[in-house]
């Protein structure tokens, strides 16, 4: 199964990843971060023992869910999908409440400090939409980040991030666990969660003023008898 | 995880905006039995309470934003997907609701000083001040509810717990209802007072129940957390750090144990101790919340 | 106007988000309740994002990584001639548009607040501004005067410790004007670092340069990749590792520590730092037991492989065993693999160089390879680290120089003399912390009479000098540069030089001028130096200015005629060597006899040693950085380094009682500096590897560290120096 719709995809191959740190520092001179404010992010792990050891990494950013959670969250319209698939970010609308960092399962979004307000990876938009490739996936050295515009890809390639939901696809070498990513693939939970949450505060809530209510008539009664 | 993105200005704004909620109830309590002289107390005071804790809050909140000057594009945006973008309209109506039901409450001579509003025959309606009353408890029960929801519907698995909205918004009820009693006895400055004894009978017998919920809401809670195996349980609220010294001792113990144990005794000894029994349940409930925001994220 | 579009987009925004969101949008209604009528502002799906730099590109300028030998072209991009930001060029055929970030931290380092950007001349313990010219006078002036006071013996109480040259003509400028004034101690970083191999390279086949490129590798069977950690030294090649194995190659690669490359390979074998020469004679000793080696090869091509066969009896599979940690039967069966096969190509890493033994270990590599009869061919040969300057720059330079001057004298005389008080300017151009043994030679270069800095920041070369010259980065000047896959490149001037920074090439060529008048030749720009090389230069005849400016991958040499398309792979295809008779010379003059040495001061060859510092030292790069002067001043850079951090095996940490994260000193018999421990299974236990780029004055704790060359001891081979491989023992702070 392939993607029909046209959305873009990025594909990380876990076993071309050497950790040369292009990517995060093509995205932050492309996103005009600071030091220590990476968008994206590599990260290494090391498992097993002296001569049978591993070592393995993986580079990621933004997912852009298919149901972000962080858009969800937003109060001020600040973040929007797009059709193409990616999530954008309106800096200028921006309040850095922080929420969409609560609200993103994979914690995604970061304030920054030089802004004064929460920054998080946008697909390279601007770039993309004139034709050209995301920051990350020009500069990377081993092709580990491939850029797919149109969203069709093999489906031998199709692992983390169940094709249908993300858009940062990951072909990883170990299990998903073993790279720190959550299993399964969580959904948005600002939108999955809230009926509830508001149901199991609010009946009670409502339940509890009525019998205040009704205290409040009886201890008046009381003072009556006395 | 180790960065906290809401800290203790965020504890602060949610435990003034629940205080404000629960202060506003027992004012809107109050105004049905304006014509006995501790309720009446009560109710202007609390009415007072609920507004001013409201602007902490809502200040807290500005606060907390790292563009604070953009804080008015909250109102420019309503996301029906977002918490935090309802609580920021309903607590707008609060406001407004909080505001008027103050005026309905002040002394004529007080309205009067007013500029423009004051002279509006509408502050002497006495339904219309049961109307406001009673629309504004249901709006303060959301806003109430709001503070938990905001922290439920995220992906921080601590907060991802159903338990936790009813936890917080009777943690909310009871600190307004400890706060405006507080509040009204620090004006008196007559702790023997006759006149108080009716809101503080209330209070006693209202206080009794919400402490049993909160502590049954928070067994559900931490058992809720230990089945789902949620990471930073264990290691912050269970275990004896300090973390779970102001979890246990702070939130729990004076905040809900204490006064519980208060509220069992005889009517005048509990009097006695109202004032203290005030402190500690309004005073647990902020550290309940700054727990359970901390532990959270760190 | 727009409103209309922005709805309907909206609308397709949340079908996307499928049915989770519908349901929650009838909750939304009910619980917004009477809310909902409000005026609904929301977003329009933006396509201008604020801060993003592609929407405000003024210009774009073709350029060039002015660092490794990779030369990746890239394209700058300006904004109101200020660069923001640069990309690799997607044209360039060896990289693919691919860009290490050494490359990118340029954008940060060109503007760094704490550049220098003017002259400053020691005042005291402070330094003042003057203006450049000044600064020319001056110089000049300190080198008339030595020419005076030593009329005759004059040559070498001048010498210039020459930096990896951000262009060509800033190399062939600075000979230029120095032989012509009669100077030749140019101590290029070759001396300490990849002379070894070059110079054994020349002695046996004949060239400095690379045998062959890289687009071989997809020929080839096998790829053995000997100590050499492509994924940290040149990551943009990776991809044509990973190109050959999909082509079916198996990559072997032999090294002591798990790195990057590691996962791009398909069987690591580990070994003792220091011992793949034995290896190599070892597999050799199996060749020629089993008569698998390739005999008509043998015959024709090589001179003195009976010798070089006789000479490896000794290293029977058991022996080598013994010497290098790898089993007796991996030996054979790595021997009897390389052996029979289409190709294999054995590229060979920068620090097998840097042993005392490495001239021993790089002949029995082109032993080894002779004797499979891979050395030349498609799918054939050697790769080492560096493509190596080109033969013809040796002409150009002789042609200016003065008649009877002398041959250069190798750094480390030039070191000595300066102990000596025998040195009175020095022109200071790079680290002296490359050196072994460093705080020596910082002691040494305080004998100088005067010191001329040419650097970027106030490091610790600079608080030595008693002038400073800024020199220009990469995006400010134009130059030619010679890459390792022997191409040529053209690097363009992007914007111009800060302040009142100079380009190497307009430095030497006025301090030429100040010092020769007329005598000097007229020199307007780099391009006038790139046309006189080549005019010069046989093999670059063909690669006009006009040709490399429009090429984005670089034109490799030889390239005899303006129509030739420049020589890709092997360098010797019809197996006629460089040498003189035309065939590979395994016993060159000089070389000694065939066999393999421990490297000096290693705990293994000698029990002195190994009673006090029982651990083997190594060091080696990271990704990020680019040796120890300039992009410690990133700050991008720096968030990646931790510091002076140590890789000990946990075993190995257990014997020392040291712990995870812990602060402990190295000791060598020279010195010792501060590391902290970083535990890790991925090394050969008794051995600790240090990333050798820190540097105390770096801004950014990332990058701030001790030099680990400070505790290097001063052992040479028969040309450069020795790095890795020395004892050293573990302490606690």
């Amino acid at each position: 199964m392939s993607r029909e719709k046209k959305e873009r995809l990025i594909v990380f191959y876990a076993d071309r990843c050497i950790q040369c740190h292009s990517c995060e520092v093509a995205c932050q001179l492309e996103n005009n971060t600071p030091a220590g404010i990476r968008l994206r992010r590599v990260r290494n792990f090391e498992k097993g023992r002296f001569p049978e050891v591993k070592k393995f990494y993986i580079s990621s950013a933004c997912f852009h869910c298919n149901s972000p959670a962080c858009a969800s969250a937003c109060a001020v319209g600040a973040l929007v999908k797009r059709s193409d698939g990616t999530v954008n970010h309106l800096q200028h609308r921006c309040i850095g409440c922080g929420y969409c960092i609560q609200a993103c399962p994979f914690k995604v979004p970061q304030f920054n400090p030089a802004q004064n307000i929460m920054r998080k990876c946008s697909f390279c938009t601007q770039r993309i939409d004139r034709g050209r490739l995301p920051a990350c996936v020009a500069k990377c050295t081993t092709k580990a980040l491939v850029y797919h515009p149109e969203g069709k890809i093999p489906i031998e390639l199709q692992d983390y991030g169940e094709i249908e939901n993300l858009h940062m696809i990951y072909k990883l070498v170990h299990k998903a666990e073993e790279y720190g990513l959550p299993v399964p693939v969580p959904l948005n939970t600002t939108t999955e969660n809230q009926l509830w949450m508001w149901l199991a505060g609010l009946l009670p809530a409502i339940g509890m003023t009525f019998v205040l209510i009704r205290m409040a008539q009886k201890i008046e009664g009381d003072k009556g008898d006395e | 995880m180790s960065e906290v993105t809401w800290g203790t200005v965020i504890a602060l704004a949610l435990w003034f905006i629940g205080v404000s909620s629960g202060a506003y109830r027992l004012s809107a309590l109050a105004s049905r039995k304006k014509e006995d002289p501790g309720w009446a107390k009560v109710g202007l005071t609390s009415a007072f309470l609920a507004l001013i804790t409201l602007a902490a809050g809502m200040g807290f909140l500005v606060l907390d934003l790292r563009q604070k000057f953009r804080f008015w594009y909250l109102l420019l945006n309503l996301n029906p997907e977002s918490p935090m973008s309802i609580g920021v309209w309903f607590l707008s109506i609060f406001g407004i609701l909080c505001l008027c039901h103050l005026i309905f409450w002040m002394p004529e001579p007080w309205r009067k000083r007013l500029p423009l509003i004051g002279g509006w025959s509408i502050w002497n309606n006495w339904r219309i001040h049961g109307y406001v009353a009673k629309f504004g408890m249901y709006v303060a029960i959301v806003v109430a509810v709001y503070t938990g929801v905001l922290l439920a519907a995220t992906s921080i698995p601590l907060w991802r717990n159903f338990f936790l909205p009813p936890l917080i918004f009777f943690s909310a009820l009871a600190c307004g209802l400890t706060c405006g009693t507080l509040a009204t006895m620090s004006l008196t400055r007559k702790i023997g007072d006759k006149t108080l004894f009716l809101p503080l009978r209330f209070l006693q017998s209202s206080l009794r129940p919400t402490l049993v919920i909160m502590l049954a809401l928070t067994g559900g809670f931490l058992i809720l957390a230990l089945v789902q195996s949620v990471t930073g349980v264990k290691t912050h609220l269970i275990s004896l750090g300090w973390m779970g010294f102001l979890w246990w001792g702070g939130a729990i113990g004076v905040g809900m144990i204490w006064p519980l144990i208060n509220s069992f005794r005889a009517e005048k000894s509990f009097q006695a101790r109202a004032q203290l029994t005030c402190w500690i349940t309004f005073i647990g409930g902020l550290v309940l919340r700054w727990v359970l925001l901390y532990a959270g994220q760190i | 106007m727009g409103k209309k579009k922005s709805l309907s987009s909206e609308e397709e925004k949340r079908k996307v988000r499928g049915i989770s969101r519908r349901r929650f949008l009838k909750i939304g209604a009910i619980s917004a309740g009477s809310l909902a009528s409000l005026p609904l502002m929301n977003s329009e799906t933006s396509h201008a994002l604020d801060a993003s730099i592609e929407s405000r590109i003024d210009r774009e300028v073709n350029s060039c990584c002015p660092f490794c030998q990779g030369r990746c072209t890239t394209i700058v991009q300006i904004r109101n001639d200020r660069v923001v930001n640069v990309y690799g060029n997607s044209d360039n055929k060896w990289t693919d548009g691919a860009m290490c970030p050494k490359g990118q931290s340029l954008v940060e380092l060109t503007y760094s607040p704490r550049r220098l950007l003017h002259p400053l001349i020691r005042d005291g313990k402070s330094w003042k501004r003057i203006p450049y010219g000044e600064a020319l006078n001056l110089l000049a002036q300190k080198i008339q005067k030595i020419k005076e006071n030593y009329p005759k013996d004059y040559a070498h109480r001048l010498a210039l410790f020459t930096p990896l040259w951000d262009c060509h003509e800033a190399e062939l400028t600075a000979h230029m004007t120095l032989y012509m004034a009669g100077f030749p101690d140019l101590c290029p970083p070759g001396d300490v670092c990849i002379g070894n191999l070059a110079t054994t390279l020349r002695l046996c086949l004949g060239e400095m340069t690379s045998p062959t490129t890289i687009n071989e590798l997809e020929k080839a069977e096998y790829i053995l990749l000997v100590g050499a950690n492509i994924a940290v030294t040149y990551p943009i090649y990776v991809q044509w590792i990973r190109k050959a194995r999909e082509k079916g190659a198996k990559v072997i690669y032999l090294d002591f520590r798990t790195t990057p490359t590691s996962g791009q390979t398909d069987e690591q074998v580990i070994l003792r730092p220091g011992t793949d020469g034995a290896l190599f004679l070892g597999m050799i000793a199996v060749l020629v037991r089993e008569r698998l080696f390739d005999q008509r090869f043998v015959k024709q091509h090589v001179n003195g492989f009976k010798e070089v066969a006789s000479a490896c009896k000794e290293y029977t599979p058991e022996r080598t065993s013994e010497i290098t940690g790898v089993p007796a039967e991996k030996v054979v069966s790595l021997a009897r693999m390389l052996a029979r096969n289409r190709g294999t190509i054995i590229w060979i890493g920068g620090a097998i160089s840097r042993y005392t033994n490495a001239m021993q270990t790089v002949r029995a590599i082109i032993a080894f390879a002779a004797a499979t009869g891979h050395l030349a061919g498609p799918g054939k040969g050697i790769i080492p680290f560096q493509g190596g300057k080109p033969p013809a720059s040796k002409d150009f330079e002789k042609r200016f120089k003065v008649p009877g001057l002398d041959e250069r004298l190798h750094v480390r005389k030039v070191i000595y003399n300066m102990e000596q008080g025998d040195v009175d300017v020095l022109i200071l151009s790079s680290s002296y912390r490359r050196y072994p043994d460093a705080n020596r030679v910082k002691e040494a270069i305080q004998k100088v009479g005067f010191v001329v800095y040419r650097g970027f920041f106030m490091d610790e070369e600079a608080e030595m000098a008693h002038l400073i010259i800024p020199s220009t980065m990469a995006f400010e000047s134009a130059g030619s540069m010679y890459g390792a896959q022997r191409q040529v490149v053209w690097r363009n001037k992007a914007i111009e030089p800060l302040g009142e920074t100079i380009p190497d090439w307009k430095f030497y060529t006025d301090l030429g001028r100040k010092l020769l008048g007329e005598k000097y030749p007229t020199v307007n720009g780099p391009e006038d130096i790139y046309e006189l090389h080549r005019s010069l230069t046989p093999s670059w005849k063909g690669l006009t200015l006009e040709r490399l400016k429009k090429s984005p991958t670089g034109i490799s040499w030889p390239c005899p005629a303006e129509d030739h398309p420049g020589t890709l792979g092997s360098l010797y295809p019809d197996n006629q060597f460089a040498t003189p008779d035309k065939k590979v010379n395994l016993l060159p003059k000089g070389l000694g006899p065939v066999q393999w040495t421990e490297p000096k001061g290693s705990p293994s060859g000698d029990v002195n040693i190994r009673k006090d510092f029982s651990l083997i030292f190594t060091q080696g790069k990271v990704a990020e950085q680019w040796h120890q002067t300039l992009t410690n001043w990133s700050a991008y850079m720096g968030q990646f380094g931790g510091g002076n951090l140590v890789w000990i095996h946990p075993k190995t940490a257990a014997e020392h009682g040291v712990a995870n994260g812990e602060w402990i000193y190295i000791e060598t018999q020279v010195g010792k500096i501060k590391a902290r421990v970083h535990l890790t299974e991925g090394i050969l236990p008794g051995v600790v590897w240090t990333p050798s780029s820190l540097y105390p004055q770096s801004p950014f704790t990332g990058n701030r560290g001790m030099s680990t060359n400070a505790i290097t001891p001063n052992y040479w081979d028969k040309v450069a120096a020795q790095f890795n491989g020395f004892g050293c023992r573990l302490k606690k702070v």
